[in-house]
């Protein structure tokens, strides 16, 4: 039995210790916002926060996240959108879509560290792939929820 | 404003507009419209009861944008309220046929150039009926009404019903005779050319929207497959004592183009697949190898004739006074879609069901016939809201196809995701092309000569291909496909030579383009702009060297060669204003240019580059687009920014080869997409247009291919011909 607290709420699951936390997230909890993409961690489609810190779901045993906080897209605002989600909604940021659940926790964990990154800042740390392209726009929320909107790209 | 559930859509034989939801129950007008065409019947729109209005998008949205154009133009002719209005995707009857391509399919950009006018007519006649109701419940003449916000308003006597009150009398009117029906002018235009956010912007940025890989069915099983490494082996034999021992696993199936395990959830079926243990007969494609398919190629340029794709003049009595000769080769490309291919389909009381986000609902239909010997009525599709991109990949239905096979097998519900590895490595690809060009010169520096062979496979003739491992008679379904349309039976494939010089664009006096079939196990498809996608690198790397021979700068060479071509100069005196193009030495400074048509529109771009070794800087990146009149002018940006990333990454990265008859590359560690450490700054102007619309998502990214290309060929003195860059050493 694996004890899992995922956005804020505590889960006793019968799953394999070593079965990777996106799958986990999706199929058992039916917390399908994160999404799978690349399946090794290279991607970010299906990051998640635990204690805080981006972590790719689908490289992450969850074995090794007992006793850690969780949170998922789901859980990103728990009261209302979170400044990040208002951002990406103002730049009108996402395309297909499939990956930006993962872009946005990527975003929100960088930002927490990072309250006022430079455009450098961003481009070094938030290592999310988007086949779409949407990155000219989500270089811009990522500014705005820093109150940096008007920071010339 | 959202995407509402499925649920008020079930279709009739003959055609309803409206519907209305007043007590959960649901009454509809029977409609014979002329707005979609005579042979065309279906349901559009429903209004509830809470005036919120749902539309219908027969576009799948893989983030094009379309379901918000389609939105928009019915929401325009009927003056609805924006915030309450609501989106669904159409089912697979075949009313919802696009007018322009004749195909249930969202490929080819036909998304506005097909619905452009049908979709204000949809909303036109549905406002006239709105004003006729609501006339005739005041006694009081249309003329006299208005329409604003989803209201009908009467201000001589001051009032207003909406049209969610007015849509059970509307319904039951006779609908106006087609020649009254009048649509506005784009003075008259609200939403049109207004810069609207996506519908689906909260869903996509809060979780809760939907794809494919989302779908849960009762009883469902989760497939995953063991495939041979080599392009089209079969699985001889497997040992599965290490599968079947796995709590969850429910049957291991052999179905010859794989093993699949079938489980109680994706990740049991997962990793039951990889523990399986497969004897695989490689077949013939163990031979092959990149190298070896260029030879073929270069021995086919060399030796094999070519069918007549365009000649005009004769090129050997052209008067050239120079001439070059050079050969270009793109390769083989993958989609890299996010979301991997999946499909969840169920065989049961002599029907199919799929859930699926599928771009090409037709090929879905007919092709499951095929395997499945059931008519077309028995073959039901759910579409999931959404799909995690497609570039091309989602016209293919293989993951429908083998959902439904295990489906029939296993007599459950079988969902099948594929692991990322698997959509690299046994997916369909932008085909490898190599072309040989001689063209020249006369004493003034036009182009009058242009000789071009090409050697490239069919996508056109291998439509139904996804067949083939399915042992279904792929001659009869051929023939099949021939027989539905001329299309098919051209000699020469449209895309093959789609993107070479063309009789309305560089106007060469002397043409002949021709193309040599090949064959070869990588299964080719469609991928963002087809032909163009490489064929645009050809032709604009040959004009580039023609520039050069002509020791003429090149973007003056080409406005020169299309100085009678009004769009096209206007769109390169705007590429060379907003990029400050220099009057003189912009190769030196590293700059260079491409542009074209295609898809009804037309782009041109330019790239500065530094390069410093083997590393390049982008410096600027300039697009100009002029593509008809732009709908909603938000998601065309989004779009032009979007094909610029990936014609600039697919120029540097995009590369697909083979290995002893195993595709190389297997996800985004060694298929480079750009990362926001890429991102250059992207400079785009969009040329306003009266013209219908055309494309943008596939006009962009074929033009930054070549641009890249040859601002590097101008920045190192070296043309490279072969793509992508990191061939040659480049990275970024």
């Amino acid at each position: 039995m694996i004890t899992l607290t995922v956005n804020g709420r505590h889960h006793v699951l019968d799953v394999e210790p070593d079965m990777m936390l996106a799958w986990v997230l999706r199929d058992k909890l039916g917390l399908r916002g994160t999404h799978v993409c690349c399946g090794a961690g290279i991607c970010g489609a299906c990051t998640v926060h635990v204690d805080g810190d981006a972590q790719r779901s689908c490289s992450v045993a969850v074995k090794d996240v007992e006793g850690h906080a969780i949170t998922t897209i789901e859980g990103l605002g728990a009261h209302g959108l979170h400044p990040v989600q208002q951002a990406w909604i103002a730049e009108d940021v996402v395309q297909c879509g499939y990956c930006q659940s993962g872009f946005i926790m990527a975003a929100a964990a960088f930002l927490a560290a990072t309250p006022k990154p430079s455009v450098a800042d961003i481009k070094n740390s938030v290592t999310n792939i988007c086949r779409c392209g949407t990155y000219v726009r989500v270089q811009k929320a990522i500014l705005r929820a820093a109150g940096e909107p008007e920071v010339a790209l | 404003m959202n995407i509402a559930r499925r649920g008020f859509l079930q279709t009739t034989a003959a055609a309803l507009i409206l519907g209305f939801d007043g007590a959960g129950e649901i009454v509809r007008a029977a409609y014979a419209p002329d707005v979609v065409g005579p042979q065309l019947f279906g349901i559009w729109l429903s209004i509830g009861s809470d005036n919120v209005i749902t539309m219908v998008s027969p576009e799948v949205e893989y983030g094009q944008g379309t379901i918000t154009a389609n939105a928009m133009l019915v929401a325009d002719e009927l003056d609805a309220d924006w915030e309450k209005v609501a989106i669904v995707q159409s089912d697979a009857n075949p009313v919802y046929t696009n007018p322009k391509s004749y195909r249930l399919s969202t490929d080819g950009s036909w998304g506005m150039r097909g619905r452009f006018e049908q979709m204000r007519r949809i909303g036109a006649v549905t406002r006239m009926l709105m004003v006729q109701a609501a006339a005739n419940d005041w006694g009081v003449a249309t003329g006299e009404c208005s329409t604003g916000a989803s209201f009908v308003h009467h201000s001589a006597s001051g009032r207003s019903a909406s049209y969610g009150s007015l849509a059970s009398a509307a319904s039951k009117l006779q609908l106006p005779a087609p020649g009254s029906v009048v649509l506005r002018t784009p003075e008259q235009w609200r939403l049109i050319g207004t810069p609207m956010p996506r519908v689906d912007i909260v869903q996509k940025s809060t979780g809760q929207a939907r794809y494919g890989v989302d779908v849960v069915v009762p009883g469902m099983l989760s497939a995953a497959f063991s495939r041979c490494p080599v392009l089209g082996g079969i699985a001889k034999s497997f040992d599965d004592s290490k599968v079947k021992s796995r709590k969850g696993v429910r049957h291991v199936v052999n179905v010859g183009y794989g093993v699949a395990v079938l489980a109680d959830d994706p990740w049991t079926a997962r990793k039951g697949a990889e523990d399986l243990v497969v004897i695989w007969d490689n077949g013939p494609a163990a031979k092959i190898s990149s190298a070896t398919i260029a030879q073929d190629y270069t021995d086919a340029l060399a030796n094999q004739p070519g069918v007549v794709a365009k000649k005009l003049g004769d090129v050997t009595a052209s008067g050239a006074t120079k001439t070059i000769d050079v050969e270009y080769t793109v390769p083989f490309l993958a989609h890299m879609c996010t979301e991997p291919t999946n499909a969840t389909a169920w065989v049961h009381d002599g029907m199919c069901e799929f859930w699926t986000a599928t771009a090409a609902m037709g090929s879905v239909v007919k092709y499951t016939g095929y395997l499945l010997d059931l008519p077309a009525e028995k073959i039901i599709i759910h579409r999931t809201p959404f799909v995690g991109g497609s570039f091309g990949l989602r016209g293919r239905v293989d993951p429908e196809l083998e959902a439904a096979q295990l489906s029939s097998i296993v007599h459950a519900p079988v969902q099948v995701v594929r692991r990322r590895e698997e959509d690299t490595q046994h997916g369909w690809y932008r085909p490898y092309q190599k072309s040989k060009i001689t063209a020249g010169l006369d004493a003034s520096d036009t182009i009058v000569s242009w000789h071009e062979k090409v050697a490239v496979q069919s996508i056109n003739g291998q439509y139904a291909d996804e067949l083939i491992p399915f042992g279904v008679d792929i001659a009869r379904v051929n023939a099949d496909i021939k027989a539905s349309a001329a299309f098919f039976r051209l000699p020469v494939d449209f895309y093959a030579t789609s993107g070479t010089p063309f009789s309305d664009s560089y106007k060469i006096p002397n043409l002949f383009v021709e193309w040599v079939k090949m064959e070869n196990p990588v299964r080719p498809t469609h991928w963002r702009s087809v032909g163009i996608s490489g064929n645009a690198f050809i032709t604009e790397g040959t004009i580039d060297e023609l520039a050069e021979l002509a020791g003429m700068d090149a973007l003056a060479f080409r406005r020169a060669q299309l100085i009678k071509l009004p769009r096209f100069v206007a769109v390169i005196d705007a590429l060379a204003e907003k990029a400050g193009w220099p009057a003189q030495n912009a190769a030196a400074q590293g700059w260079g240019m491409a542009l074209g048509d295609g898809f009804v529109s037309c782009s041109a771009a330019a790239v500065k580059v530094a390069v410093k070794g083997k590393t390049i800087t982008l410096e600027r990146v300039v697009c100009v687009c002029d593509q008809g009149i732009t709908v909603n002018p938000e998601q065309t940006e989004a779009q032009i920014q979007s094909g610029i990333i990936d014609g600039l990454a697919t120029a540097l990265f995009g590369e697909i080869t083979l290995t002893n008859g195993q595709i190389d590359q297997s996800n985004f560690n060694d298929y480079r997409i750009f990362t926001l450490a890429e991102l250059p700054r992207i400079e785009i102007v969009l040329l306003p247009s009266s013209e219908p619309p055309g494309s943008i998502t596939e006009i962009i990214t074929p033009m930054l291919i070549p641009a890249l290309a040859n601002a590097v060929a101008a920045a190192t003195g070296q043309r490279y011909r072969e793509l992508p860059l990191s061939r040659h050493g480049f990275d970024i």
